[in-house]
């Protein structure tokens, strides 16, 4: 469309702009032009004016009140506007949504271009800056966190250890307590026995008569107590157990077992159920492994028991 | 503290395009019963002139920057705006029903722009004496344009078909019309 220029035909596309009755496309080619009519040389504003003028003939109505709080939360959920007036293409409203936010963005275009550019740039370039220290600064701290994560699991690995070490020092001690309690009480009764009148000790001997093991059975006066003592046992194991045994008539029954330390010695008190007098002899045996597997008794010491009106 | 009310129109339009909701709010005050009498008006309802009304100063927020004072006065421009967004929704309404049904059409188009009920009711409830006094002394065939197009939202070719007219009388009419309108009322304020 060309610029205006004075005249009916001017004057008519202002008077149809001011009354509304412009096509859209008429409309548009308007307010597109408006800029180039010089100030003074046009109908426009009065025809405005004029037109203005005829909305307040119709009868006055209050809007409701709520709708005063619509527009303005309307309003907060819109991105700011900043922008002088007299600066940008008029336009009066007749144009659909689209073209407002053609319009808006106009607006949006000269702020940035002529003053929130530069202040957003420094802004930009700030909040860089500042996120480069932050990350730096952070990236720092995440790595001498990491050190310091390191070097306690370090310590708390160490601590478990030595408590580790210290819990099986005190296990050890308390087996090596518990052990002593053990051989100070059979000491104890072993000595009572001993002591008490009727006590009779029985030797038990080596089955196969070359070896040096021995053992000594002390057994009160009514056979309910006694106490087996053992020396010179197979030195050659560590540790061994023996399984004590009481026969007669031809068949034996176990009465527990006796354990020997390094040294070949070792001691148990016996509990038998009934009277050690009423059984013919004990023995021990111990478990010996056999080649292609399992294991066999091998009887190593025994004796046979003898009642004191026997002796 | 800025007293928003005792602001000039120009400057509340500079405010609001500096982004003062404050300054919204005063124009708000000062012109939301005229846009929405207008709107009720011409849209016939209550609901629709609520929700121009609130585009039309939406508008206004988002345009406050587009004011050229050597186009007219503030006010001018805010009655325009207004005007324009009806329209807008009065010929959207057209297109709506006009793809629907062809019924709607003719009842929506009989509301806001049936030639003698719309001039009849215009004229009854006028309020400006002075505006309906310059109105009367218009020629008959220009007031009907001033009309059909203002308070009908019809275009200038809709006007046309409607009178049977061509499109050249319509819009001859139309700035005659305002030429006239426009001398009377200078001559009234004059007096």
């Amino acid at each position: 469309m060309v610029p205006f220029s004075p005249g009916d035909d001017s004057e008519e596309l202002f008077a149809a702009y001011a009354l509304g009755s412009l096509e859209e496309d008429e409309l548009a080619d308007v307010e597109a032009n408006l800029d180039a009519v010089p100030p003074g040389h046009s109908v426009l504003p009065s025809f405005l004016e004029t037109t203005s003028q005829l909305a307040e003939t119709v009868p006055q109505v209050a809007p409701p009140p709520q709708l005063q709080l619509r527009l303005m939360a309307a309003v907060e959920e819109l991105p700011p506007v900043f922008a002088p007036p007299g600066q940008g293409e008029e336009t009066t409203g007749g144009k659909t949504d689209e073209a407002d936010e053609e319009t808006r963005d106009s607006g949006s275009r000269f702020t940035f271009s002529s003053f929130a550019m530069p202040l957003a740039a420094t802004l930009v370039i700030g909040l860089l800056s500042a996120s480069l220290i932050m990350n730096v600064v952070t990236t720092n701290r995440i790595n001498s966190l990491e050190q310091e994560r390191l070097a306690s699991n370090s310590r708390i690995a160490e601590l478990e250890a030595g408590q580790t070490r210290v819990g099986d020092q005190v296990s050890h001690l308390g087996q090596l307590a518990a052990g002593s309690d053990r051989a100070m009480k059979q000491m104890m009764e072993t000595n009572y026995l001993m002591a008490r009148p009727f006590t009779q000790p029985l030797l038990l001997r080596p089955t196969d008569g070359a070896s040096d093991s021995e053992g000594v059975l002390l057994v009160n006066n009514d056979g309910r107590e006694a106490i087996l003592m053992l020396s010179n046992m197979d030195r050659s194991r560590p540790s061994q157990s023996y399984h004590v045994w009481l026969g007669r008539n031809g068949q034996q029954f176990p009465i527990g077992e006796i354990a020997v330390d390094s040294s070949g010695w070792g001691t148990m008190a016996l509990k038998p159920p009934e009277s050690l007098y009423g059984f013919d002899w004990i023995n021990l045996t111990v478990d010996e492994p056999r080649t292609g597997g399992g294991s066999s008794a091998e009887m190593v010491l025994q004796t046979r028991i003898i009642s004191p009106g026997d002796r | 503290m800025i007293d928003y009310q005792i602001l000039e129109d120009q400057e509340l339009l500079y405010r609001i395009a500096t982004g003062e909701k404050d300054a919204l709010e005063a124009v708000y005050c000062r012109y939301s019963s005229a846009v929405y009498s207008l709107a009720r008006y011409m849209l016939r309802s209550e609901a629709v002139a609520e929700e121009a009304t609130q585009e039309v100063f939406l508008n206004i927020w988002l345009k406050a920057s587009s004011y050229n004072s050597s186009r007219g006065q503030p006010k001018s421009w805010i009655m325009s705006v207004a005007h324009h967004k009806i329209i807008d929704i009065i010929r959207s309404r057209r297109r709506t029903a006009a793809a629907t049904d062809p019924k709607d059409y003719e009842t929506l188009d009989l509301l806001p722009s049936g030639q003698e009920s719309t001039e009849d009711s215009v004229t009854r409830s006028l309020e400006g004496e002075r505006i309906r006094r310059a109105l009367d002394k218009l020629p008959e065939a220009q007031k009907e344009v001033i009309m059909l197009s203002y308070f009908s939202g019809l275009s200038q070719s809709e006007i046309a078909s409607r009178l049977d007219q061509p499109l050249g009388t319509v819009k001859t009419r139309a700035r005659l019309a305002l030429q006239k309108l426009r001398e009377e009322l200078r001559q009234d304020d004059e007096e």
